[in-house]
């Protein structure tokens, strides 16, 4: 027992325990090779001591010799691997100057197997020598084997591979793997060169040793390399302990994505240009209707696109690979059941250091219900009958419709660059614009519909429009202006009130012909007064001087009764006329006593007494006075006509008064059979007449005149006997003291 | 006044025409009292007046043949001369049957009226004077 037969043992045992281990972890991670050569290494490594140990306890030259061939064997496998090992670990190295060393070492492990003598010598002599610490041992000596210089010339190519892996490493430039080359290469290098050089020491006779010393020069490397691997495997599995973590939470945070997407319709989406392969997240795949899971190429993704619009999404996918890095777009795809959808992408073209396109990272939404939206918006503003504008804060045109390039005689894109104000100038200087523009916030639900105005809008050939603008504020500071042409409708109320005043125009000269004797009368006082007077003032002249006060007298009267057959005659005229008057103030009491005058001969000739209420300071009311004083005598004659066969008393009332704030009356009252209350209503028809010989139109021109004027008329049956027929108009001023006269008026 | 002369009472509800008429028959010299409605007329004409009543057919309130009725009733013999405006045949007749002298219409001629009623007078100045003979029959 000596201190070799102890630790040659001990040394072995850990390589083996070593390489065991590796074992064991190239078990776990098949895919690292270098650790299943490492553990092949330790343990021929291990095989190698107890040969030692062998040689060392040989008791023969043959022994020696068998035991030194497997010490070749064990410790060239070792050295055969590790240039192996250090491809296999750092990935570097040439590979020619690999193949020759490699080449080289199993060259001589073969020459070594298949000689009987020993790989060092032709023929070998054993020397006993004595070792430190009283160990036996035995240096061989003999003839040089030629096949030695291979054994040195692959260690000599180890030593510059190993120098050929550091410079790579180095140039490489990770810190850490250089650090780990270094350290590895040195303790192969320090391996090759102790054990390389003391064998050859020994081989060639410079000093006596026995042979034996590769176990610890091996265990040296051994150690330093598995040192290393250990570190690298703590690391690597700390990485992955610390990648677990964050890949679940890359998980979590992906989930949250997919929920997010899910909510919002966004499908995000990758595409890697080594495998052509698109990866979707479950939202994008349900978007492009493709099968929740199994792979995808870019081919079957753009197999969705619309026919007409593939050729532009490649073309412009071609172009964000070549040169850009980021594009938009939108475009449809048909899913399998025929349905369109609208897609907007937007695209991120990822380059490495080189320029070269990796990949695509992108996000679709699905835009469809926004595009219908979209589309309903723009087939409700093309189908509406009038020009519709969008419009800002400041009027600039945001959006038109077809019927406002219609209407103004722009195309689109010019209006696009007008204002509202350029094709309705009126419009620019309202106040309530201000109202709007100033508060960029929705205006309040009550301003939400401005009222509609009429104004005058000009085309593009400067021919004024009608118009009609309705603003409503919308979100976002805009203004939905709608404009339309109110010429036809115009033109249409025109119409309407043209044939309105022809109407009541024929009613008057169908009254004025029924009260003609009235009129008549009327005329023939005047004229009998000037006749009566001229002939009085004939004989005046006749008698000689002294009657000039006479004359001058006469004469007077004369002129004043021409006034007065002249107002008849005016007043006729004006009843006759056709045409519109132009609305203005009319006092309602004088009124009432011009169509008494005008009637006065026939409420004599019809013994109708007059009574007259009328209210002092009345307010005027506005409108076409000959309408009015047609209205109020139609209502006279009506009320003589309900009278006509009375025996007893027949008894006129007109009224007149203001009503509230706002408006005038006036009324006529007699005291004839009265009116059902069926008939308070139809009365105001057309053709519907109590009288033989009437067409029935009085009334109901009344009604129409009163309502051109914005007023009302109804009828009553009175308390007492008789109907009254009311009439209110708006008035022009604010009510007066009330001062009621009275007085009983007899027609004169 | 009326026992000095004869007198024309001339009742129109048109005072320019009152004023016409009253100044035609005073040119001519006749004596003229103008009365605008034939309540007051009625109400001053005296039973024994003599000259002749011209009256308007047509009046508020109380109308020619109306006052002519009256005069009737309270006995006044004033011979009665109309005018009308309108000749209503219906009314002529009436005031005919009533002892109207004259139905005239407006305007009317000078002529024409003043004979009418120089007529008038002429009459009622013989009812007068044979008075008594007039009473029996």
């Amino acid at each position: 027992m000596n201190w070799i037969s102890v630790l040659w043992p001990l040394l072995g045992g850990m390589s083996l325990a070593l390489g065991l281990v590796y074992w064991v972890v190239w078990l776990r991670r098949r895919e690292q090779r270098h650790h299943l050569l490492f553990a092949v290494i330790a343990v021929a490594s291990a095989c190698g001591s107890f040969v030692e140990l062998r040689m060392l306890a040989a008791q023969t030259a043959a022994q020696f010799v068998a035991a030194s061939r497997l010490q070749h064997l064990t410790f060239g496998v070792a050295i055969l691997l590790l240039p192996i090992f250090l491809r296999e670990r750092f990935a570097a190295g040439r590979t020619g100057l690999l193949a020759t060393l490699t080449g080289l070492r199993l060259l001589v492990i073969a020459a070594s197997l298949g000689s009987a003598a020993s790989v060092h010598f032709t023929e070998v002599a054993l020397k006993p020598i004595e070792l430190p610490g009283g160990v036996a041992g035995w240096v061989p000596v003999g003839h040089v084997n030629p096949m030695m210089a291979f054994a040195y010339l692959n260690l000599v190519l180890i030593l510059v591979f190993l120098a050929g892996v550091v410079r790579e490493m180095h140039r490489r430039g990770d810190p850490l793997e250089q650090h780990r080359a270094r350290l590895i290469c040195a303790s192969i290098a320090a391996q090759v060169v102790i054990g390389g050089g003391m064998g050859a020491l020994v081989t060639w006779g410079v000093v006596d040793l026995p042979l034996v010393i590769n176990t610890p020069v091996f265990l040296l490397t051994i150690l330093v390399l598995s040192y290393q691997l250990g570190d690298e495997v703590l690391l690597s599995t700390r990485e992955r302990a610390r990648l677990g973590r964050s890949e679940s939470l890359l998980r979590e945070s992906e989930q949250g994505w997919e929920l997010a997407g899910q909510a919002a319709g966004i499908g995000p989406w990758s595409w890697d240009a080594r495998s052509n392969r698109v990866t979707l997240s479950p939202k994008a795949r349900e978007m492009f209707d493709l099968e929740p899971d199994g792979e995808v190429m870019l081919e079957d993704w753009l197999g969705r696109v619309h026919p007409e619009d593939v050729e532009g999404v490649r073309r412009q996918t071609r172009d964000a690979l070549a040169s850009r890095s980021s594009f938009e777009r939108d475009y449809r795809i048909l899913v399998r059941d025929g349905q369109v959808r609208w897609i907007t992408s937007r695209v991120r073209v990822e380059r490495d250091a080189d320029g070269t396109v990796t990949s695509m990272h992108g996000v679709s939404f699905d835009m469809t219900r926004v595009r219908h939206a979209d589309a309903m918006f723009r087939a409700a503003l093309e189908a509406a009958p009038d020009a519709i504008f969008l419009v800002d804060g400041e009027g600039r045109i945001q959006l038109a419709n077809a019927r406002a390039s219609l209407m103004f005689g722009f195309s689109n894109e010019e209006l696009l660059e007008l204002s509202l104000g350029t094709l309705v100038p009126e419009w620019s200087h309202r106040p309530e614009r201000r109202k709007y523009t100033s508060t960029p916030a929705p205006a309040p639900a009550v301003e939400r519909r401005a009222p509609t105005r009429e104004l005058l809008a000009r085309r593009r050939d400067g021919v004024p429009v009608p118009v009609e603008l309705a603003l409503s504020p919308v979100d976002g500071g805009l203004l939905l202006a709608s404009v339309s042409d109110i010429t036809e409708r115009l033109r249409g109320e025109h119409e309407s009130a043209q044939q309105r005043n022809e109407l009541a125009h024929l009613s008057r000269v169908a009254m004025i012909g029924e009260m003609s004797s009235s009129l008549a009368h009327e005329l023939n006082q005047p004229l009998t007064a000037i006749l009566s007077n001229s002939q009085a003032a004939l004989r005046f002249l006749a008698a000689g001087p002294g009657h000039e006060q006479d004359l001058r007298e006469t004469l007077t009267d004369i002129a004043a009764s021409g006034t007065r057959a002249g107002d008849v005659i005016r007043r006729l005229r004006a009843m006759l006329r056709k045409e519109e008057t132009e609305q203005e103030p009319v006092d309602i009491n004088q009124l009432i006593s011009e169509v008494m005058q005008l009637y006065r001969s026939d409420l004599i000739n019809r013994g109708v007494t007059v009574l007259q209420l009328l209210e002092n300071d009345l307010p005027e009311a506005v409108g076409d006075r000959v309408q009015l004083q047609q209205v109020l005598l139609n209502l006279v004659i009506n009320a003589c006509d309900a009278m006509a066969g009375l025996a007893g008393e027949r008894k006129l009332t007109i009224m007149s008064r203001s009503l509230g704030d706002d408006e005038v009356e006036f009324s006529v009252w007699d005291v004839g059979p009265g009116l059902a209350a069926s008939s308070l209503e139809k009365v105001f028809e057309p053709f519907v007449t109590s009288k033989q010989d009437g067409m029935g139109l009085g009334l109901s021109v009344c009604k129409t005149i009163v309502k051109s004027h914005g007023g009302r008329i109804w009828a009553e049956d009175n308390d007492g006997p008789g109907a009254s027929f009311h009439v209110a108009l708006p008035s022009s001023a604010r009510v007066g003291p009330r001062v009621v006269t009275t007085s009983a008026h007899d027609g004169g | 006044m009326e026992s000095a002369a004869p007198t024309v009472y001339l009742v129109d509800d048109e005072p320019d025409v009152l004023r016409a008429l009253s100044r035609l028959l005073r040119s001519d010299g006749l004596n003229v009292r103008t009365f605008e409605d034939g309540i007051t007329f009625i109400a001053q004409v005296g039973q024994d007046a003599i000259g002749c009543a011209l009256l308007d057919l047509s009046m508020p309130e109380l109308d020619g043949l109306a006052v002519q009725r009256l005069m009737a009733d309270m006995g006044c013999r004033l011979p009665v001369v109309f005018l009308t405006g309108n000749g209503d045949a219906i009314a002529r007749a009436e005031a005919m049957q009533l002892g109207a002298l004259a139905f005239l219409s407006k305007p009317v001629d000078a002529d024409e009226l003043l004979g009418a009623v120089r007529a008038a007078l002429a009459a009622s100045v013989a009812v007068h004077a044979s008075g008594q003979a007039e009473g029996v029959r």
